[in-house]
């Protein structure tokens, strides 16, 4: 968007930076912010100078170890997902595929793409977190992006989370972003979560919540995300 | 696996966090482990210190290191290092716990003599230097304009957002942002002066 024509203007960016840094904007302003910093070289600069000063503060803490009560848990899904992971390797549990063609259903903002979306499979996945109903919904992927990869959103209450399988590396220099969709609205939502796959195409990724949310969106987006959308969504994910 | 569990593990200890983190990053739950064990407690410490309670710190620490495993997050060696890595992302999680509560919630601060009781009796090297550091980045800030150091700490610590710190110092948001730069240059001053290094490669 160009250099910056007065010295005041400058100061003002570099304000903001500071501001970005120390996570004292709003999500819409940060997201803004970023994909502006991106693309200029002096905040790029500026970044580098104050970035440092930033990260000294999370030191600046009485230290405390984490409760043992948190490793068992964390620990505990990590394993859980190796199990799934291997789990989902064998060749006897099999996958019932796209060859279903299930039927696809246009959504109101994206109505132009739904015919370059594929049905999605039915996941064989018996997972169900303990404690309170889960239910998981297929999500639909775009096979021109993606092809042989697959989505699923799992719901339980207001919290979901996104599991991905065999999504492609994004490309060179960008991320993949998550979208909400609230009825009534043509624009998505851009939420803070940013993800790449792992080296198989996995991956796994917690949808802040889904109350009053129709579906749940992923395009690909320069590395620190996107305030709209700047492409075609490669995943989305119907909550009902 | 040729190696047993045990001498794959402490072959694991000896490695460098960024190499763990390439582990990490093909889905080697041991791997993980480790980085958990090396990076929880500041985690944990930052995360206690903005939140005020043991149980929403519990669950940054927790949705922080879920994310890592689970997001592919490439971690990139040129950005710093791990901890200072790990420290940015429970900040953020932090950040959006404080604003899922009430403004009120945040405000109020809770003392549960946490510190009294986790403290373990036994003094390790890593927690006195840890300490140390603490102190000294502690000074730094105290040496800060007393402004400057107010506006970075609501927004660092308190997660509170630059018109809400505008808001409750009664001043302009410009002002608020122009502290924060003015206080984060002196203190990158600070430590250009001290080239005091935080969060090194190695344990």
């Amino acid at each position: 968007m160009g250099s910056f024509e007065t010295e005041v203007e400058h100061l003002a960016f570099e304000d903001d930076m500071a501001a970005y840094l120390l996570g004292a904007l709003a999500p819409e302003e940060a997201a803004a912010f970023a994909a502006h910093a991106e693309r200029c070289p002096r905040g790029q600069r500026e970044e580098a100078t104050l970035r440092p000063a930033v990260e000294l503060l999370g030191v600046a803490v009485p230290p405390l170890p984490a409760p043992a009560v948190v490793r068992e848990r964390v620990l505990a899904e990590v394993h859980e997902d190796v199990r799934r992971r291997e789990q989902a390797a064998r060749p006897a549990r099999r996958r019932r595929w796209a060859g279903l063609a299930l039927p696809v259903r246009p959504l109101t903002a994206v109505a132009a793409t739904a015919a370059l979306l594929v049905g999605g499979g039915v996941l064989v996945d018996e997972a169900l977190r303990s404690g309170g109903e889960t239910r998981t919904v297929a999500a639909q992927v775009r096979a021109a992006q993606a092809p042989g990869a697959s989505a699923a959103l799992e719901i339980s209450g207001d919290r979901a989370l996104l599991r991905v399988r065999r999504l492609p590396d994004p490309p060179e220099g960008r991320v993949y972003q998550v979208w909400l969709k609230r009825p009534g609205r043509a624009a998505p939502e851009a939420t803070s979560v940013l993800f790449s796959p792992r080296g198989d195409g996995s991956a796994t990724t917690a949808v802040p919540s889904v109350r009053d949310v129709d579906a749940v969106l992923v395009t690909d987006e320069p590395r620190r995300g996107s305030r709209q959308p700047t492409r075609t969504p490669v995943i989305i994910a119907r909550t009902s | 696996m040729a190696l047993s569990r045990r001498q794959r593990s402490s072959g694991l200890e000896r490695l460098a966090d960024e190499d763990l983190m390439a582990l990490v990053r093909n889905g080697d739950a041991s791997a993980f482990e480790h980085v958990y064990d090396r990076h929880s407690g500041s985690a944990f410490s930052l995360a206690y210190r903005m939140c005020g309670n043991r149980l929403q710190a519990e669950e940054v620490v927790q949705e922080s290191f879920l994310s890592l495993w689970r997001s592919g997050a490439r971690y990139d060696q040129a950005r710093g290092s791990v901890r200072t890595w790990v420290l940015g992302i429970a900040h953020n999680r932090a950040i959006d716990s404080l604003r899922r509560g009430t403004v009120h919630d945040r405000r109020r601060t809770t003392d549960e003599g946490l510190e009294e009781r986790l403290e373990a009796p036994e003094r390790t090297d890593v927690e006195a230097a840890r300490r140390q550091e603490a102190r000294m980045v502690r000074g730094l800030l105290d040496d800060l304009p007393r402004e400057q150091c107010r506006v970075i700490e609501l927004a660092y610590f308190g997660g509170f957002s630059h018109t809400e710190i505008a808001e409750m110092l009664t001043i302009p948001v410009g002002t608020v942002k122009g502290r924060m730069r003015l206080g984060l240059e002196k203190l990158r001053g600070r430590i250009d002066e001290t080239a005091a290094p935080v969060g090194e490669g190695r344990r």
